[in-house]
């Protein structure tokens, strides 16, 4: 009976290690139920003159071309506020489980995420901001979640395993918003707002609640 | 029927050792301050036992530099490898013999 328990605490080690030394661990739930609520609170703060564009859009039947030049630096500036914050606030909650956990923040497995992450979110950077000075306005919201789903997926390789279901809703988001031009707002706030808080519930409920 | 316990590895006893060639097995190489993070030892300790599994040719030492400092990494061997399959196949059979 002591030799079974003592095997079975061995294998319980190996697999802790394994896992420690290969993945991010500390990512917390916290980071994206604040990531999911900066997300909401720009879709507040943007709805109106998104109400307005689209209005027009439909009404003169020109879906992606719409010069504007004031509605589209609103657009980039709030979408690049959100993102900032976002990152932030999710860099605090993970630094503060960072702590809990006895991992560093800025270890080899960080790195790996990071890396790993960066790369199809500025690819999508790229594109997105090619799509906007092209005025296809419509693809913007599909092509922002398509390429932070790829890179949630790309990232759930080197972190918690969980995160790869997130990263293939915002692809499916995505795609079917190329269908649904038009509703890119909703699109997005569901994705970053919506799948973002009831993600980071989820983990927080699994893995951090006390 | 063979014992199991013959394929037990005794150089696998410690933990510390059992902890080093896990974090070899599943990462390309790993370097010293990150061995050490992980299993939370003494620098004295953790290298004594790098030693062994280094004299018994289960991981392979490679000397770098990062910058000026020096950077240590690991990397597990084609023995290393083997011996720790076994290992947990055996304990795996241990496991299941008893129950």
């Amino acid at each position: 009976m002591k030799e079974e328990q003592k095997h079975i605490e061995a294998l319980h080690d190996i697999k802790d290690m394994m896992n420690r030394s290969s993945r991010f661990i500390s990512l917390s739930g916290l980071s994206g139920i604040s990531a999911g609520v900066c997300a909401l609170a720009a879709t507040i703060y943007i709805w109106p003159v998104w109400l307005s564009v689209r209005g027009k859009l439909l009404a003169t039947d020109e879906v992606q071309t719409y010069p504007a030049t004031s509605v589209q630096s609103l657009l980039v500036i709030t979408g690049v506020i959100t993102f900032i914050s976002a990152l932030l606030l999710a860099l605090l909650f993970t630094w503060l489980r960072s702590k809990k956990t006895n991992t560093s923040i800025w270890g080899s497995t960080a790195k790996r995420l990071m890396i790993n992450t960066a790369i199809p979110i500025l690819t999508g950077g790229f594109v997105t901001y090619r799509l906007l000075e092209l005025d296809l306005v419509g693809l913007i919201a599909p092509s922002c979640l398509i390429f932070y789903g790829l890179a949630l997926l790309n990232g759930s390789k080197y972190t918690v395993s969980e995160i790869r279901w997130l990263g293939i809703c915002q692809i499916i988001l995505g795609l079917v918003n190329l269908w649904f031009i038009g509703y890119g707002l909703i699109a997005w706030a569901i994705g970053f707002g919506v799948l973002h808080i009831l993600y980071g519930a989820l983990m927080w409920w699994k893995y951090e609640r006390v | 029927m063979n014992n199991p316990i013959e394929h037990l590895n005794k150089i696998f006893d410690s933990r510390i050792r059992l902890g080093i060639m896990s974090a070899v097995m599943v990462n390309d190489e790993v370097n010293f301050n990150d061995l050490k993070e992980l299993i939370q030892v003494t620098d004295g300790n953790l290298a004594s036992h790098l030693k062994t599994l280094e004299e018994n040719n289960y991981i392979k030492v490679n000397k770098g530099f990062v910058g000026r400092k020096t950077n240590t990494t690991y990397a597990v061997t084609k023995t290393g490898e083997r011996a720790f399959k076994t290992h947990l196949e055996a304990l795996e059979k241990m496991i299941k013999g008893i129950k």
